[in-house]
């Protein structure tokens, strides 16, 4: 797929946007101003599955994180006292400040480095197909009130990718027990027998 | 005409037999736990350890009529494979799972941390490690590493009164989950780069992508992917150093090991090192086979050509090797000795990958075997030093166990001397595959790698030799007797006799390691795009280092 015009402009921008509140989440004091920086790069990223023209997971990508996952955060975080930690003056950062920032760009120079050769490949080849496959998009969703993704999503969910789905099951089932066996006190323990 | 519905349920009675069972187990661990009273909490154990049995029972059924029989057999549209390579890892597992709950029984006793929550948490991580031996799809593959990664960062934490315990799982679980987060992106770029996220498409789609003429798009000057597919190819390298505790990726495990359980040290030791390179091979081998040697470039328009993975993984394993074991001879804390021990073996793992031939992938398969039992042996000889009042993961602790237990001296010598490689003991066979495969390649660089793993294995012993003098020659310097519980002793003796058996009639594990390695494994898919043949990769500079065979059996033999 490629990006044209406007759509590209709006990339960009949701692209830094979502960067910029990824980076925020993480250094926000006040915990409930990373939650709602959290909520951004969310809103953003379901933003680019449009773009993408994945409808069906931008949906869900608002209903399950913005709407469950973000609301059980900030339960979390009104019943957890976080104001010592809010208040206190242990600096986030240690030493290594510099050396994480000179790390961080020679990545972003070698990914540079990486992808300028490759540039030529990635140059879209007939402004036109985009449009076309737009409106085929639309009209096999026609009638149905549905868009073709969601049909993708559910055939590669419980066909293709069945396995790694139950896979998936397990393993939010371990870090259901985790998180029980980790956060039970000894009070709640002693109850339980 | 069957529906998908149909072939999936079918093929999961057939394909996924011991992970469903080892899943049933684990839930029954769960609820068992819950129906128990606190003293008979042991039970659990037994019944996990059942599920083990079965779980290899129905795997040995599946080798016998399946995978000895012919071609290996893909199912779940082409997510698994069944082939003796993931036979013989998923065997590991369960051999290195039930030695570990052997030797769990006795100490979470003394600890006072009996729950059956840990049996159910081990047979969890257990079935991500076998399907990551067993996936050849990028998703599988991920899902399962995640799935045996949460449970055991869960396990290095259990025991929630001690700081250290927490202070390991938190390290543990940040860094691990960075790490995915880099293989992830590695991932993410494969996908990209080549279109799939199935091992054998992509090792279809390489050799295309990676030739220095691909031109999807007709555009004027040819875009050149290769230094794309170097930098994913470099992420996913990342994310699984990290995993197997390769240097620079290695400062999680000395804290990890030291603050985890005893116990669950020795099963992340073995189980996750070996799992870990068990998707290693499957990634590299099967997915990225291609990119091993170096890049053909284009002489005549000046593309130069570029180097593999092959040379990555030498520059590491060489840098592995040598700080592994340098930093091992300062410890004092066995835990923390044996955590910079494990990590020197990753290096000498790496090296089967590196040789690239058949005597290196058998060293790599038949040295993950061995390390396993001889790992887990020596941290049941630490396990049984914990008695009442006393840790035992000091060196100290091991002062005059000769006049204590000279039955668990014994064993621990036997142990200590197949980790340093000495002949009569299984680790010796070990180490000779690996470093034979280097050496038959005759590539001047690979036999120098190999003398510097020779001599470092030499510099080994020094450090296991120092267990070995403070358990003869040093006095008591505390009373307090040793003895061992039946189910450690029983893990002990099987372990030391497994390790002196295998030294001295390696022939039964030889063949079948021999045909894990050479197990062709996956479907080969032609790609119609792009007609152009892949150039022969020039002959590599001698100074890069770089291996010039390309040995291709077990990476998908174009049939």
């Amino acid at each position: 797929m490629q990006l044209h015009g406007w759509e590209a402009a709006l990339f960009y921008v949701l692209a830094i946007m979502t960067l910029f509140m990824a980076v925020f989440v993480v250094t926000a004091r006040v915990a409930v101003h990373s939650a709602l920086f959290l909520i951004s790069t969310l809103v953003n990223v379901a933003l680019l599955f449009i773009l993408l023209r994945a409808e069906f997971v931008a949906g869900v990508q608002i209903l399950v994180y913005v709407g469950g996952v973000m609301v059980l955060f900030l339960f979390v975080i009104m019943l957890v006292q976080t104001r010592a930690e809010e208040e206190s003056r242990v600096r986030l950062y240690t030493g290594q400040t510099w050396p994480a920032v000179i790390i961080a760009l020679l990545l972003a120079g070698s990914f540079y480095f990486a992808m300028s050769p490759a540039q030529a490949a990635f140059r879209p080849p007939d402004a036109t197909t985009a449009i076309a496959e737009t409106a085929e998009r639309a009209s096999a969703g026609a009638g149905l009130n549905i868009s073709k993704d969601t049909q993708e999503v559910g055939e590669q969910l419980y066909r293709q990718a069945a396995l790694p789905f139950e896979i998936a099951s397990l393993l939010l089932l371990v870090a259901m027990v985790g998180a029980v066996l980790l956060a039970r006190g000894t009070k709640q323990e002693k109850y339980y027998e | 005409m069957q529906t998908d519905f149909q072939t999936i349920a079918t093929q999961a009675m057939q394909f996924i037999m011991p992970e469903g069972i080892l899943t049933l187990f684990a839930c029954a661990a769960l609820v068992l736990d819950v129906m128990l009273p606190r003293d008979r909490k042991r039970f659990v154990a037994w019944v996990s350890l059942l599920g083990v049995g079965l779980a290899f029972a129905s795997l040995w059924i599946l080798y016998t009529s399946i995978v000895s029989k012919g071609t290996p057999r893909t199912a779940f549209f082409d997510m698994i494979v069944l082939d003796s390579y993931a036979v013989v890892f998923k065997s590991i597992f369960l051999i290195g799972a039930a030695l570990s709950i052997l030797l769990s029984i006795k100490y979470l006793e003394i600890e006072g941390e009996q729950r059956g929550e840990y049996y159910g948490l081990i047979l969890f991580s257990v079935i991500g490690m076998m399907f990551m031996a067993s996936s050849v799809d990028l998703l599988a593959l991920f899902i399962s590493l995640e799935l045996m990664a949460v449970s055991v960062y869960i396990l290095v934490g259990y025991f929630r009164r001690d700081k250290k315990s927490n202070e390991a799982s938190m390290k543990y679980f940040l860094l691990g989950a960075f790490s995915s987060g880099v293989l992830l992106y590695g991932i993410s770029m494969v996908y990209g780069l080549t279109g799939s996220t199935n091992l054998a498409k992509i090792a279809a789609a390489l050799p295309i992508v990676a030739s220095a003429n691909f031109n999807p798009f007709g555009a004027a000057a040819p875009p050149d992917m290769r230094y794309l597919l170097l930098m994913s190819m470099i992420l996913m390298a990342a994310g699984m150093f990290f995993k197997v505790a390769a240097v620079p990726f290695h400062m999680w495990a000395p804290d990890a090991y030291e603050g985890a359980p005893t116990s669950i040290t020795a099963f992340m030791s073995v189980g996750v090192k070996a799992a870990s390179f068990a998707m290693f091979g499957r990634l590299f081998l099967y997915g990225l086979p291609d990119l091993r040697g170096s890049l053909a470039g284009d002489p005549a328009s000046g593309i130069p050509s570029l180097p593999g993975w092959a040379l990555l993984l030498g520059i590491v394993s060489a840098i592995t090797i040598v700080w592994g074991n340098l930093g091992a001879l300062t410890q004092n804390n066995t835990k923390r000795l044996l955590a910079y021990s494990s990590i020197s073996h990753a290096g000498y793992v790496l090296l089967g990958l590196i040789a690239g031939n058949q005597t290196g992938y058998t060293g790599f398969v038949i040295y993950l075997f061995i390390y396993t039992i001889m790992n887990l042996g020596v941290f049941g000889c630490i396990i049984a030093l914990r008695r009442r009042g006393i840790v035992g993961d000091r060196m100290e602790d091991l002062n005059g166990l000769m006049k204590k237990a000279p039955g668990l001296t014994v064993m621990m010598t036997i142990f200590l001397l197949s980790l340093g490689g000495i002949p009569p003991t299984a680790g010796f066979i070990g180490k000779f595959y690996l470093f034979a495969g280097l050496i038959e390649t005759g590539n001047p660089w690979l036999v120098r790698l190999a003398i510097l793993a020779v001599l470092m294995s030499v510099v080994s012993l020094y450090y296991y030799i120092r267990f070995i003098r403070a358990m003869y020659i040093e006095g008591e310097t505390e009373p307090q007797p040793v003895t061992l519980a039946p189910s450690l002793r029983v893990a002990l003796v099987a372990a030391a006799i497994l390790v002196i058996y295998i030294g001295v009639f390696p022939q039964r594990l030889i063949d079948l390691t021999q045909k894990a390695a050479t197990s062709p494994g996956l479907k080969t898919y032609s790609y119609q795009q792009g007609a152009t043949k892949p150039a022969e990769p020039a002959t590599p500079p001698p100074a890069r280092g770089m291996p010039g065979e390309r040995d291709r059996q077990t990476a998908t033999p174009p049939r």
